[in-house]
């Protein structure tokens, strides 16, 4: 009540009104520039686009640090030039006034911001006929976006209330914003350490290390996924609750420390960076820990040595002199001498720091549900992982023990690819092939932990018959198959609707109720022509395929549109359509590939365009990789094909041998 | 009435205000002078809660100014250094002071502009230095505010533009009661508008009176006798400059004039005449007493 008693309509009016066109700018550019992303790079008019949040994100992501930054300027900068302090410090509007009626304005241009974004990407979604984008995911990057750039306005207006020039209370900004995250997560990096182990410690100390979600506010995170990319090699879904309740935090205390430092602020202090030089030390201070650390990093070096002196001392100097803040030389250089013994402190303590994190040893009972992802195997999905949590707690402590037991029996392990590896004992003899397994914890304390762990093969399928024994799963997997059809796509070029959507439904749910584990797996696929769920459930796009002959009536519907695209195409684009066909006898799964035969294959197609596909009757299914997508032909001519395979098998034959002989001479 | 106690603020180091004690009384115009430096400004501007002060208290109709929303509808400051939104007009700007002056009087706003031909829906960033003053007044007076501030107040006006508008203010303060308070570092340009002057010094009212006083109080005299005579003759009066040229003397006095004027003829002198003096001169003869140089505190 006491916010809407401090909120001055009238002010925040005037306030805005003499600056509304930089203000109109700055509510529009993400908007139209989100627009243009999805116009010109998702709306692809030849095949269905359903987007991820990545796309939809990346204007806003670089708007994220500047236009809150830049609100901030608008509304609160000329409080405290030199010309205007008086103007409006001496209006009948008290302090805490202007501080909650420009952070409310602020907020309320920032709420316009997201939303005319959010409604753009809505009417996309409408409009554009191959553009699918989830009304839940629009909702989701509003408030991920909105939280976010509250949040950098809030910080903003921490250093605005401090600072007197741009240029320090950009630093101040900066440093607010991300020196805490930047130093904790910089420590980590160097000391390589993790808080978070699996209980698999052996005789020889050795840990499982377990990878943490990065749980920072959102203008660090994207910082720290952009410096750990290549290091933990996840997939990285930027919606995250604990980031956005993390910001909405420290959101209101910035928005208290910030009016309390407003109200106090001596005003006096315009165009010069700090009131008091002893805050303008500290800053500057603050400023050279993430520079220090980035020359560390750059050097791979934790001590000084002459090159990270002379550029610390040379920056320590110049900062006074792009802030334009003069500081005796006497002075500056003790507050320098000072600096750097605290840095080198810092830094000659870091051993002894680490010890003083507690490391959190993690047991079966602190795992609430896990999922595991694995290349080699038809037991996960199209992204080689289990397609949801597994809370069985067999599994998991089969899985553990597994751990422990590998951990135990290996003298070493020799990798040959991305997810095997040869156990070799003491000897280096081959004695056992461990197999890479990455998981994903889910901890009862709310904390997720990612990690790759090596099993031995048999354990591995241990584990694996334990997951096809679990009802929960094999339940899982048939709901995921039977529910979430908000939009049914067949291969990537036509989304279903009415009544053929309804009936390809009806028809999966007939035989899938009745269907087996493997047989559960083996229709889940979103390779070849198969119809593609997309569905957008706990803030994450998800797909599942479900192959095009799982019923005869779903395989009609399915090649009417591929048939219908693949004609369209030999028809309008001969002249540079240069396919390569693979041929897919029914039922084999087996693809044939016969490259030269592509002249037979196009002349058949044209030929055989008014053919009537008949699912109930022998097919095969013509495969076309070209323009970037896959482009099926069903045929009921079993007959024709097989004389085009023949003549490929002879050519191909004829040409083998011939290269034999060529390569004898 | 504004009542200022004690009031210190320093910059830094530098002690601008130091134990500053003063009394405005209502409806009457002050005038403060003072040296670049002296301290006018800033006591203006912690006058209207931009500053704030280090120590001390300041009351206005006995309630304290600091984030005090309410009283400050009575107070309106008009700097020296102007400011207007970029791109707005007369009137965008007369809007702005409506919308945060409960007081304001928007047709007294437009009579005012009209009369001094200026145009409304010019934009003020176009304007001269002299019009954009005449702007700021305008919309000062009319918010109708009961204390009104000025710094540098006719700074950039011509004398005819300088005339109105204290005409303007004198007609605002005698129908609305409105306290003036003004600041210059010019004696003449406050001399026919103020009631009462206050001179700042090194952070202090050095000297404060009110000017009718000043100025019937102290006046010049030009004597000479038949014979020849020294300044002891003149014992009767409070002498605060004597000067003799020949067998004329000059003499600046205190008190009473017309007791002054009978004690002097009835020393029968040949040429006697009693000649009015500039506040300036008043001044002047006032920080000699006081033991500064008038030069040096303005």
């Amino acid at each position: 009540m006491n916010l809407i008693k401090s909120f001055n309509f009238n002010y925040l009016k005037e306030n805005i009104k003499k600056s509304a066109g930089l203000i109109i700018l700055l509510s529009l550019i993400v908007p139209v520039f989100t627009l243009l992303v999805v116009i010109l790079g998702i709306n692809n008019p030849e095949r269905v686009i359903v987007t991820d949040k990545s796309p939809l994100l990346i204007i806003n992501f670089i708007g994220m640090y500047i236009v809150p930054v830049l609100i901030s300027f608008v509304l609160f900068g000329y409080i405290y030039k030199k010309n205007s302090v008086d103007f409006i410090n001496s209006k009948p509007i008290n302090r805490k006034t202007i501080f909650i009626t420009n952070t409310i304005g602020g907020i309320l241009l920032i709420t316009i911001i997201q939303l005319i974004t959010a409604i753009i990407l809505l009417v996309c979604d409408l409009i554009l006929p191959k553009v699918i984008i989830f009304p839940e995911m629009i909702f989701d990057i509003f408030v991920m976006m909105w939280v976010s750039y509250v949040f950098v306005f809030l910080a903003t207006n921490i250093a605005m209330s401090i600072s007197g020039t741009f240029l320090t209370q950009i630093v101040l900004t900066m440093l607010i914003l991300f020196l805490v995250p930047f130093c904790m997560d910089s420590f980590n990096r160097f000391s390589g350490y993790s808080t978070y182990v699996l209980d698999t410690q052996t005789e020889n100390g050795f840990y499982n290390r377990l990878i943490t979600d990065s749980n920072y506010t959102m203008p660090y995170r994207i910082i720290h996924e952009i410096m750990h990319f290549y290091n933990y090699n996840i997939e990285f879904d930027w919606y995250s609750t604990t980031s956005i309740l993390k910001m909405i935090i420290l959101g209101i205390i910035y928005f208290i420390v910030a009016m309390k430092l407003f109200q106090k602020r001596k005003m006096e202090n315009n165009e010069e960076s700090f009131f008091n030089e002893k805050i303008h030390i500290l800053v500057k201070a603050l400023t050279m820990f993430p520079i220090f650390i980035l020359l560390n990093i750059i050097k791979a070096d934790k001590e000084f040595n002459i090159f990270i002196l002379a550029l610390i001392v040379t920056y320590y100097f110049v900062y006074d002199f792009i802030v334009k803040r003069k500081i005796k030389f006497k002075k500056s250089f003790g507050y320098l001498l000072l600096t750097l013994i605290v840095l080198q402190g810092i830094c000659m303590a870091e051993n002894k720091l680490i010890n003083f994190v507690p490391k959190k040893i993690i047991t079966s009972s602190d795992i609430a549900k896990i999922n595991l992802s694995n290349y080699y195997s038809t037991m996960y999905n199209d992204e080689h992982e289990l397609i949801d949590y597994i809370e069985n707690r067999e599994i998991i402590d089969t899985l553990l023990d597994a751990v422990s037991k590998f951990n135990a029996n290996t003298y070493g392990v020799v990798t040959n690819n991305e997810t095997d590896g040869i156990i070799v004992d003491e000897k280096g003899e081959k004695e056992d092939t461990g197999s890479f397994f990455r998981v994903n914890m889910k901890l009862k304390s709310g904390k997720n932990v990612y990690g790759n762990l090596i099993i031995s093969i048999k354990d591995k399928q241990k584990i694996e018959e334990l997951i096809r024994q679990d009802e929960n799963y094999k339940q899982t997997l048939k709901n995921n198959i039977l529910k979430n059809n908000k939009e049914l796509i067949i291969s990537t070029t036509n989304i279903l609707k009415g009544e053929e959507k309804k009936q390809v439904i009806s028809e999966i749910e007939q035989v899938v109720n009745n269907y087996s584990f493997d047989e559960l797996l083996n229709i889940s696929s979103t390779d070849g022509a198969c119809i593609n769920k997309y569905y957008y459930k706990n803030h994450k796009l998800n797909i599942i395929g479900i192959k095009d002959n799982i019923t005869p009536k779903v395989l009609q519907i399915v090649s009417k549109y591929t048939n219908e695209e693949c004609n369209y195409i030999i028809n309008n684009r001969e002249q540079n359509w240069y396919p390569n066909f693979s041929i897919v006898p029914k039922n084999t799964g087996v693809r044939l590939y016969i490259n030269n035969v592509n002249e037979n294959i196009f002349k058949f197609i044209k030929e055989n365009k008014d053919e009537k596909f008949d699912s109930s009757k022998p097919y095969y299914v013509i495969i076309s990789n070209t323009m970037g997508k896959a482009i099926y032909y069903y045929t009921n001519k079993v007959e024709e094909i097989d004389k085009l395979i023949n003549i490929e098998m002879e050519r191909q034959n004829y040409f083998e041998n011939n290269l034999d002989i060529e390569i004898k001479q | 009435m504004i009542k200022i106690s004690n009031l210190s603020k320093t910059f830094g180091k530098k002690k601008v205000l130091d134990n500053l004690n003063c009394n405005i009384q209502t409806n009457s115009i002050y005038g403060l002078i003072g040296a670049n430096g002296a301290g006018k400004s800033t006591l203006l501007r912690i006058l209207n809660d931009i500053y704030k002060k280090d120590s001390g208290s300041i009351e206005i109709d006995g309630v304290e100014v600091e984030d005090n929303e309410e009283l400050k509808q009575n107070l309106v400051f008009i700097p020296d250094d102007l400011f207007f939104f970029p791109s707005y007009t007369i009137l965008d700007m007369g809007k702005f002071y409506q919308s945060m002056y409960k007081n304001f009087d928007m047709e007294y706003f437009k009579q005012l502009i009209k009369m001094l031909k200026l145009d409304l829906n010019e934009k003020i960033q176009n304007f001269s230095k002299g019009m954009k003053r005449q702007t700021a007044l305008i919309c000062a007076i009319a918010t109708n505010a009961s204390y009104m501030f000025f710094d540098e107040t006719f700074d950039g006006l011509d004398p005819v533009i300088r005339n109105i508008m204290k005409k303007i203010l004198i007609n605002q303060m005698e129908k609305k009661d409105t306290t003036i308070i003004m600041t210059s570092h010019n004696l003449r340009e406050l001399e026919d508008i103020c009631d009462n002057l206050g001179l700042l010094y090194k952070g202090g009212i050095l000297f404060e009176s009110d000017i009718n006083s000043l100025k019937t109080n102290m006046f010049k005299i030009q004597i000479s006798l038949k014979e020849d005579f020294g300044k002891d003759q003149f014992s009767e009066l409070d002498i605060m400059n004597y000067k003799k040229i020949g067998s004329i003397a000059t003499i600046i006095a205190k008190g009473d004039r017309e007791k002054a004027e009978e004690s002097l003829k009835r020393m029968n002198p040949v040429i006697l005449d009693f000649l009015p003096l500039t506040l300036e001169e008043v001044f002047i003869y006032e920080m000699e007493v006081l033991g500064y140089e008038f030069n040096q505190v303005i």
